[in-house]
């Protein structure tokens, strides 16, 4: 219903199209009636539209965004960083702790074992493993070679049943320590011998595992045959060493002999004169 | 809403929201920070406010924001509402225009902004001002009125 209070609102309508042909007729009766509100319509005009200023805008978006996953990503970025750093560092220390560095007597496979066999004897090789894989290493070995001819071998995988030999190289064999006074020292598993360099024969050098020994084809003490000990007691220098501590008692037990035999000789024992001497 | 429509509110609506509030309170300071709270608000409401309707909470927030902010201002500093334009340059009528906007009551002002700079419908506009869609009409109504009269009266003197 059109009043005095909302025929403000019906003539906005009225000059914006917005009013139904029963709500025109109506107006026109209340203006009819009121014709004061007649000269409003005239003083109305539709064209006059505010225009906004582009020109004017809001600077400072960005302040009022919200990156909470930006941040969040970023900050996930940062710390897997540092996490990713303190395990690798972590990784480093317990792996020095834990992982001893290998060494001949660690490495189990893949040996290389060279020999140069001078004699028809069964070769002298020896690994640098422990004892019951030496043992069983010896045990798994071919005959190299039974000729004169420089013979090389590789042994691979000791825990093959079968081991695989194929020729390789020249046997390069040189003193592993130079002392003073012309002698030379050789290491055989952990073994140490040792001899005059000018005693030196290359090509009688056997050299097992990076180690060192002489292959003594002369040896024949049949005490000696024990395989696991033929690097060793093949050992020229070691059979050398023996030799002399052998000669040595010999020259010590004749000269106690001497002596001996000296005193009964020389002495006449009478038990109440030492008793004085004694005395 | 989401954050990204959040954001997408900021970059669609700041602008005519900003332009809003100065036109309004003729000082964009003031404007910035009535928009800073605004959104601010909205953020806090980001689950209640469907991102359809996010545009007219934004005026509505920042028209009551700043509706609070000059009845402070003017009980704290005894500012009057209304400000008389001394300016003497008309360049265009838009200028013309802008000083007549100056001379009319807070309302009508709103209403009239509200209807020509951002379009809304006077239902929409009723919603935002707190006021039914017959009281809109006529506030723009006697809006457009004054206008004329305040253009008229300057066409006179010069």
């Amino acid at each position: 219903m059109i009043t005095k209070e909302n025929i403000e609102a019906y003539l906005l309508d009225l000059l914006e199209g917005n009013l139904s042909s029963e709500e025109i007729k109506d107006l026109e009766a209340f203006l009819k009636e009121n014709p004061r509100y007649k000269e409003m319509i005239s003083l109305y005009d539709s064209s006059l539209v505010l225009m906004a200023d582009k020109k004017v805008k809001f600077e400072d978006k960005e302040s009022l965004k919200r990156n909470n996953k930006t941040k969040a990503f970023y900050s996930y970025i940062k710390y897997s960083f540092v996490a990713v750093a303190a395990c690798f560092i972590l990784f480093i220390f317990v792996s020095k702790l834990f992982i001893k560095p290998l060494d001949n007597t660690t490495i189990k496979t893949y040996d290389k074992v060279m020999v140069q066999n001078t004699s028809n004897s069964s070769s002298s090789i020896l690994s640098s493993q422990s004892k019951a894989d030496k043992e069983n290493t010896v045990k798994k070995q071919k005959p190299i070679s039974k000729n004169n001819t420089k013979t090389l071998a590789k042994v691979e995988k000791p825990q093959e049943k079968e081991i695989p030999l194929e020729l390789k190289e020249e046997v390069k064999s040189e003193p592993k320590i130079l002392l003073s006074n012309n002698m030379v020292v050789y290491e055989v598993d952990n073994l140490i011998a040792y001899t005059q360099e000018e005693e030196l024969n290359e090509k009688e050098i056997i050299e097992v595992d990076n180690l060192v020994a002489y292959n003594d084809t002369q040896t024949t003490n049949p005490l000696l045959s024990n395989s696991l000990l033929s690097p060793l007691i093949n050992n020229k220098y070691v059979y050398q060493l023996r030799h002399n501590l052998e000669s040595t008692i010999e020259k010590t037990q004749n000269r106690v002999n001497y002596a001996l035999s000296f005193i009964q000789d020389n002495i006449k024992y009478n038990p109440f004169e030492f008793t004085i001497a004694k005395k | 809403m989401t954050e990204k429509e959040y954001n997408l509110c900021i970059n669609n609506y700041s602008d005519s929201a900003f332009r809003f509030l100065v036109k309004n309170i003729k000082d964009s300071d003031t404007a910035k920070d009535i928009l800073q709270e605004t959104f601010t608000k909205l953020w806090e409401k980001k689950e209640d406010v469907e991102f359809g309707k996010a545009k007219s909470y934004i005026f509505t927030s920042a028209y009551h924001t700043m509706i609070n902010n000059i009845k402070y201002n003017s009980l704290k500093f005894n500012i009057p509402q209304t400000q008389t334009i001394t300016s003497n340059s008309y360049n265009d009528i838009n200028e013309v225009l802008n000083e007549a906007l100056e001379q009319l009551p807070q309302i009508q002002k709103a209403s009239i902004l509200l209807r020509d700079y951002e379009g809304y419908s006077y239902n929409e506009i009723g919603d935002i001002l707190n006021l039914s869609q017959e009281q809109v009409k006529i506030n723009i109504f006697r809006a457009r009125v004054k206008l004329k009269e305040y253009i008229v009266t300057i066409d006179n003197v010069l």
